[in-house]
């Protein structure tokens, strides 16, 4: 369970932490937001290989075959796409933040361009990945 | 083992957030080579196989232990990421304590209902219901 902050920080006569609305927009922290939201992504992709994996394991042949005809609709292939780009970009900025836990890249000029490099890395190697 | 399980998905209530900072850093390394693996010889081999075909390859001891390891470390990083996420967004603290009682128990549940599907491919492929 977690206190209400709010109240805490009040009656502690404590200062309150911004909230996201008052900041003015940057890219670090869209490249922050980013992480949460591909991940969000990554696991919603996952609940769906999770499917395919009890279907295989279960359903027997038609039934899969119809699993994987249904998979195969170009929409999928456009979330397909975009799951691999959440994927990727979720692992380099995770390993973003494993090196920012040793102590590097902490300063502004660091966190910005480690996060263009991580934003672009991700798009050239989903393309690469595609093609 | 049961009791193992239990406790990755339901931690002790740890005010200091140690535990938590820790198995996600732990869980996100193991994920690296694991997601490498899916990306880059799974996905693009397994991809292409019918049912069959699909079946003997997630009988193989290697890919098996890929998989069954890339589920567990998964639905580990996804609790721990998504207890993070409700703590931040959800500030009533029954709602919050309700979101995270439903997302534990659901990711246990996928992270079962998954491993017995693998069991079930491994060690009983001709098994049919």
């Amino acid at each position: 369970m977690i206190a209400n902050n709010d109240t805490t920080n009040e009656a502690q006569a404590r200062p309150m932490s911004p909230h996201l609305q008052i900041y003015r927009w940057q890219w670090t922290m869209v490249f922050s937001i980013a992480h949460r939201l591909t991940g969000l992504y990554i696991s919603a992709g996952i609940v769906f290989l999770s499917a395919k994996l009890v279907t295989l394991a279960f359903a027997g042949a038609d039934n899969f075959a119809r699993f994987t005809m249904v998979a195969q609709h170009p929409f999928f292939l456009v979330l397909n796409i975009i799951f691999t780009w959440c994927l990727l970009y979720h692992m380099l900025n995770g390993m973003r933040h494993l090196l920012w836990d040793t102590g590097v890249l902490l300063g502004l000029g660091g966190a910005r361009a480690s996060g263009y490099l991580v934003f672009l890395l991700s798009l050239i190697f989903n393309t690469l990945y595609w093609i | 083992m049961l009791r193992f399980l239990f406790h990755v998905f339901f931690p002790r209530n740890d005010k200091s957030g140690r535990a938590h900072w820790v198995a996600q850093r732990v869980s996100a390394c193991a994920l690296l080579p694991l997601y490498g693996w899916l990306l880059l010889s799974a996905l693009p081999m397994a991809g292409k196989l019918h049912y069959n075909e699909l079946l003997a390859w997630m009988g193989e001891p290697f890919n098996a232990v890929m998989i069954v390891l890339l589920i567990y470390f998964s639905m580990r990083h996804m609790a721990l990421g998504m207890e993070v996420i409700i703590d931040d967004y959800i500030a009533h603290p029954t709602l919050n304590r309700i979101a995270l009682l439903v997302m534990r128990w659901s990711t246990l549940l996928l992270a079962l209902s998954v491993l017995t599907a693998s069991a079930k491919i491994i060690f009983f492929p001709s098994f049919s219901l």
